[in-house]
């Protein structure tokens, strides 16, 4: 068996005798034999044949820098690094002759175009979202930013499935304690197989059992745009359009670019609405039933007498039936999610208005019931962040629990516990209910309100108001 | 224990000391012993408060616990915590929850208490932030009487009757209890923060003003006969106003109460932390936590029995 017969057994072996991979033997220059090794799967053969082409030609002109092109190189030959190169869709030209192997970097790029994130829809400013291709959405950043202070490392996750990931931060405006804390996660990274973004989000994560998202995932580039530039750091991998934000507030969920392209006084308005949602969102169902098993007297008399007639004939207690509902709406939500979009509409008004009056008619839950629950749902989805919008549907559950067993004093024992646990709870070792807690007094109207792009400001960091007080724009779509 | 307060933490801190379940209840004794004078002899204890908080300020790094006083104010702080809870409980079970056993009412307050001193100090220290917009709340409700104030029930004052003024101040004087704990937090501050002056000014006003408040209505509100009927007069008088949404305005703020005095038995691990285990480990404070809510409880529940 001479040589190249010889590589080539060990390259198929390597691989593991795989059907796309391809391991052909060519001619090379002044007789001398190639072989030609590549994933059929991942290259792009026409532009591969292209540039072979060329690389004959120079080496027929016999011109000293033959393989120097953008798209190849010229290493010594190592089987090690043949594999991570073929892996990564390369094309690889080994000469057993010389033990050299020339790579082309021609993959064949699987990309779906750029389109408008379903999950964050806005009404102004770009539509443009993430793709699957971590260097589509460096284009999309480096394109808002022309500033050579934008920070792009790579790194790999998986240490079986090698997938190519990025993170991204503002040299001179992130905080260097934030920039150690996220690489030294990165580095302590354990995953063999990596194929979902929520892998990477656990291991960054400070508290993962924690309800509460603490990285801040979004596809938007100028959402991403706008952190970076408030000093935070981005990771992004090539499987997924997904950015994952850190360190963030529990009020950054709440945030969306519409804020900020809006004028200043709506902007404003429906910031403190989204915020006055996660009241309604997690309380009401709740206080409802804490009025209805122990504190009627809390309602003014006309309101009471109606009260009672509408859930005197319920035959059983108000949280059995908020439970009812409110496992109906999660049901009808989630099966609206997995069908078709436009079955899924379907699914809504059958599921809403159908079997919503149905189980009224038929006595199984109050018409107040329906109003609370209904009203309770909107508020839920009001929240731009679809981690804290299933958050908060979740928690409402045991506040209800509470609020059948001890009506107002067990909410507040709820949202004590609930307090207790957004203040301790972290970012990337920032403080997670930053600026209540720890209470920064001129930065709180900022959760609040938009502040107009008027004064010539300077950016700031986030977490820590600026010592010059010009810098007031700290706020993030 | 490693850490440090900033301006607002430490007023804050001390705000929930000195405010709580006293809030709801000095007023009917004070008004008993002074007469149609509490208003002004009031006035006067808070000037003495400003005054000791003066004196506090220029000496605070003299203040020193030995081991045997440590001994006595954790004693203290203990029984002041059962007491405090036990009263809650109370006025829980009167008001709020008439028919939910007292002892688990009180098993849930240091329950929270013992499970927020678990976790991270900076926690305890920031999560009376969490009050303001309720003390705000609470006090646009009050206003809501001022139309059933009556100013001539301040009048007449007595200058002359000393024994009045004397026991008075006394009375007065529970408002502000919990001073001691800015001789505890003070060293804490962050070293180049100054609270003298314009700081601590604003603080003595804001707290004069919400105790102030209430003396002021429970007096204009009520006849001096009728106090003497009347424990709680500050829930009285928010029970009496209606508004078009809500019926019973005092269960709100009872609720603001279960709250204030989770918080302050949160603050039991500061008054640990600073006057016995400064230098000790973590680990000792958890076993304290633990063994200060196992008393604290049975303490409660004793005193609670023992008050019906």
């Amino acid at each position: 068996m001479d040589k190249v017969e010889y590589m080539m057994k060990s390259l198929q072996k390597a691989f593991y005798h795989s059907s796309d991979l391809t391991v052909r033997q060519i001619d090379w220059h002044e007789g001398d034999t190639a072989i030609l090794c590549f994933y059929a799967s991942l290259v792009d053969a026409k532009e591969v044949q292209k540039i072979l082409d060329t690389i004959y030609a120079r080496l027929d002109t016999e011109k000293p820098f033959w393989s120097e092109t953008l798209l190849t190189t010229l290493d010594n030959f190592a089987l090690p690094q043949a594999i991570e190169r073929v892996c990564q869709g390369e094309t690889l030209v080994i000469l057993p002759d010389t033990g050299k192997m020339l790579t082309l970097a021609i993959t064949n790029e699987v990309r779906r175009n750029l389109e408008e994130p379903n999950n964050e829809h806005i009404l102004r400013g770009s539509h443009e979202g993430l793709v699957e291709r971590a260097d589509t959405n460096l284009t999309l950043i480096r394109k808002r930013v022309n500033n050579p202070a934008l920070v792009v490392k790579s790194f790999t996750i998986g240490q079986q499935t090698n997938t190519k990931a990025y993170y991204l931060y503002m040299d001179g405006v992130i905080q260097p304690e934030t920039l150690q804390e996220m690489e030294k996660r990165i580095a302590d990274i354990k995953i063999d197989y990596f194929y979902s973004i929520g892998q990477l989000s656990d291991a960054l994560e400070d508290s993962v059992l924690s309800p509460f998202p603490q990285l801040l995932n979004t596809e938007h580039p100028d959402r991403v745009v706008a952190h970076l530039v408030e000093g935070k750091v981005v990771v992004m991998t090539n499987i997924s359009p997904s950015a994952l934000i850190g360190p963030v507030t529990f009020f950054s969920f709440y945030q969306t670019p519409d804020d900020y392209n809006s004028r200043v006084v709506v902007g404003s308005f429906y910031k403190i609405v989204r915020l006055l949602s996660f009241v309604t969102a997690v309380f009401l169902p709740a206080f409802y039933i804490a009025v209805i098993s122990f504190h009627f007297e809390v309602l003014p008399l006309e309101l009471s007498n109606q009260v009672k007639n509408d859930v005197n004939d319920i035959p059983y207690r108000p949280l059995i039936e908020a439970l009812i509902l409110e496992i109906i709406m999660e049901l009808i939500r989630e099966s609206s999610i997995r069908l078709p979009q436009s079955v899924g509409q379907t699914i809504g008004i059958v599921g809403g208005l159908v079997i919503g009056d149905a189980i009224v008619s038929a006595g199984l839950v109050s018409n107040l019931m329906v109003i609370v629950v209904a009203l309770t749902a909107i508020s839920s989805y009001v929240v731009p962040s679809v981690e804290l919008n299933s958050t908060i549907r979740m928690i409402r559950f045991p506040f209800m629990l509470l609020a059948s067993l001890f009506g107002f004093l067990g909410i507040v024992v709820g949202v004590v516990i609930l307090l207790i646990h957004l203040i301790s709870l972290t970012s990337l070792k920032q403080p997670y209910f930053s600026p209540i807690v720890p209470f920064q007094p001129k930065a709180v109207y900022k959760i609040f309100l938009r502040w107009p792009f008027i004064r010539p400001t300077v950016q700031v960091t986030s977490f820590q108001p600026p010592k010059d007080e010009k810098g007031k724009n700290e706020d993030t779509p | 224990m490693n850490f440090s307060l900033s301006k607002a933490q430490f007023f804050l801190l001390l705000f929930i000391i000195q405010t709580g379940v006293v809030y709801i209840a000095f007023q009917t004794p004070l008004i008993i012993y002074s007469q149609h004078s509490a208003w002004y002899v009031f006035f006067l204890a808070s000037i003495f408060h400003y005054g000791l908080l003066l004196f506090f300020e220029r000496y605070y790094q003299f203040f020193f616990l030995n081991g045997f006083f440590r001994w006595v104010y954790l004693i203290y702080w203990l029984l002041i915590t059962a007491v405090l809870i036990a009263y809650m409980g109370y006025v829980l079970a009167s008001w709020v929850l008439p028919r939910t056993p007292e002892w688990i009412v009180v098993m849930m307050i240091v329950g929270l208490s013992l499970y927020a001193n678990l976790v991270r100090p900076e926690t305890i220290i920031n999560i009376g932030v969490m009050l303001i917009p309720i003390i705000f709340l609470f006090v646009i409700f009050l206003m809501l009487a001022i139309p059933d104030l009556t100013w001539s029930n301040l009048f007449p004052v007595e200058w002359n009757n000393t024994r009045q003024i004397m026991a008075g101040m006394i009375h007065s004087m529970y408002a502000f209890f919990g001073i001691e704990m800015y001789l505890l937090y003070r060293p804490f501050l962050k070293q180049d923060l100054q609270v003298k002056g314009k700081p601590l000014l604003i603080y003595q006003l804001v707290i004069f003003i919400f105790y102030f408040i209430s003396v002021v209505f429970t007096q204009m509100f009520f006849a001096l006969e009728e106090v003497q009927l009347i424990p709680e007069p500050i829930m009285y008088i928010l029970k009496s106003q209606e508004v078009n949404f809500v019926k019973r305005l005092d269960i709100f703020f009872h609720l603001y109460l279960a709250f204030l005095v989770h918080c302050y038995g949160h603050d039991l691990r500061f008054v640990l932390s600073c006057a016995l285990f400064v230098k000790k480990t973590e680990a000792s404070e958890t076993k304290y936590c633990f063994f200060s809510s196992s008393l604290s409880h049975p303490a409660a529940i004793c005193h609670a029995i023992s008050a019906h």
